[in-house]
């Protein structure tokens, strides 16, 4: 897997992220397009591999937020080894796939964070039905953004999963 | 092997992470953030300026003011005259309370920083690009006249402001709405509703949840400004606007407790600069000595 290539993918996710959220949120919902990559390099990258950049991207994505440092290097971790795990029995290029992950990935980050409000006492309009709908809406462009960077694949040089005993990439 | 021993650093990291999240207060972990954090500028400012151009005409417009030409420029006269009366009472009062400096023109008082984008994430907060020193946490953040926030942390690698719409943030203001004085001008007419609590709600939303329905249904209505009356702030910001009144509705958990959202005027998510007001007298009357020494 190339690094740099993945860093890249990550830094843009962010900076896109940053920049144009306001204008992305429909009544408030906004998608996350952060996960869309994490969720990505998760599907194709070595299992170890894969791991480790998604921990490093929610790291990225941690130096940007006000909540506490680590909440979404906890969260993205829990997404991909998730991922991870369906590897084997899941359709890359498959819209289904492209739909289905992100939403759950989703609903995964949105317990993480509704488990930190809760501890934090946190309270508003930040209900379930809102990070749901979050959900729903990063599930939405999930074939958009997931079959467009399925296409640019060859730029990441990812590495089919090799068995047991063999040293990461 | 190897994957035994990456399994553990995983683990670990993973540990730490979540001991980080959930048992470290962010101000420990503020510092490294305000290093790292101008980094994504490059992507993140033409990204808000090119959203802002081809996207913003399909955000909430402001409703259009339907009233009558003529109704919009005679109120316009009036607050003229007002502003004009009360600037004059200001200098008088400058002359007498060292306190009342920085009342009036706040911008002069002000630094306009541009905006790099939000936090991403469910937070209502604006990331500003640069280098800040970490003396101006906790200054107010402006734009054009309203309160928008505080400076949350700042350092080398950029600042944050946390909006007052976030959740969490808790300020007190009053009600009030603008009244003919009975002499051809306006004035600015507070209700007698005592110490609301103006909270966060997110998604550029405040509530004030602290007042009993029938009051609130008797003395606020939709349209009613929400001004600054906190003492945390300073003496130049207060009665300054936090928002308008959207509206009054009674709290799906308490019946007779009234739940009245306030929005700001603009939408603080989108904004493309603010000021941070980060001046003292001081400063800028050496500011205007400097320019005068320069035009000679």
């Amino acid at each position: 897997m190339r690094w740099l290539a993945c860093f890249i993918l990550a830094y843009l996710a962010i900076g896109i992220q940053i920049g144009a959220d306001p204008y992305f949120r429909f009544h408030g919902v906004m998608p996350d397009l952060i996960l869309i990559a994490v969720i990505f390099i998760a599907i194709n990258a070595r299992r170890d591999s894969a791991l480790l950049g998604c921990m490093l991207i929610g790291a990225m994505t941690d130096l940007v937020t006000g909540v506490s440092f680590g909440l979404y290097t906890l969260a993205y971790s829990l997404v991909a080894m998730f991922v991870v795990s369906t590897q084997d029995i899941v359709y890359r290029e498959h819209p289904l796939t492209h739909l289905s992950l992100p939403f759950f990935g989703s609903l995964l980050v949105t317990a993480v964070l509704f488990v930190y409000g809760l501890i934090h006492r946190e309270s508003g309009a930040q209900t379930l039905t809102m990070l749901f709908a979050s959900a729903v809406y990063t599930a939405a462009l999930g074939p958009v953004l997931l079959g467009i960077l399925q296409r640019m694949k060859r730029i990441f040089a990812f590495q089919p999963s090799r068995r047991r005993g063999r040293d990461m990439d | 092997m190897p994957s035994l021993r990456f399994n553990h650093v995983f683990g670990v990291l993973l540990l730490i992470s979540a001991v980080s999240a959930f048992l470290i207060p962010p101000r420990f972990t503020n510092p490294l953030r305000t290093l790292a954090q101008g980094m994504f500028s490059p992507i993140s400012r033409p990204t808000r300026i090119l959203a802002a151009s081809a996207l913003g005409k399909f955000q909430e417009q402001p409703e259009p003011d339907g009233r009558p030409d003529m109704d919009i420029r005679s109120e316009n006269d009036k607050l003229r005259s007002a502003v004009a009366s009360l600037t004059r009472e200001l200098d008088q009062l400058r002359a007498v309370h060292a306190d009342y400096e920085r009342l009036g023109d706040i911008a002069a008082y002000c630094t306009r920083v541009s905006v790099m984008g939000v936090s991403p994430g469910k937070r209502d907060s604006l990331s500003l690009p640069g280098s800040f020193s970490s003396s101006i946490i906790g200054f107010p953040v402006l734009y054009e006249q309203s309160v928008i926030g505080k400076i949350e942390r700042a350092g080398i690698g950029g600042a944050q402001v946390r909006l007052i719409t976030d959740l969490g943030v808790v300020n007190r203001g009053r009600f009030g709405r603008f009244v003919d004085n009975g002499m051809g001008g306006v004035m600015f007419l507070a209700t007698e509703i005592t110490d609301p609590i103006i909270e966060g709600a997110g998604n550029g939303v405040m509530l004030v949840r602290n007042i009993g329905l029938p009051e609130a249904e008797a003395a606020i209505h939709p349209g009613d400004w929400v001004v600054l009356d906190d003492s945390d702030w300073p003496t130049a910001l207060q009665n300054r606007r936090l928002g308008s009144v959207r509206a009054v509705r009674a709290r799906s958990d308490a019946p007779l407790v009234a739940e009245i959202a306030v929005e700001p005027s603009h939408n603080l998510l989108t904004l493309q600069d603010v000021m941070v007001m980060n001046k003292t007298p001081a400063r800028v009357e050496e500011g205007r000595s400097i320019k005068d020494k320069g035009s000679r």
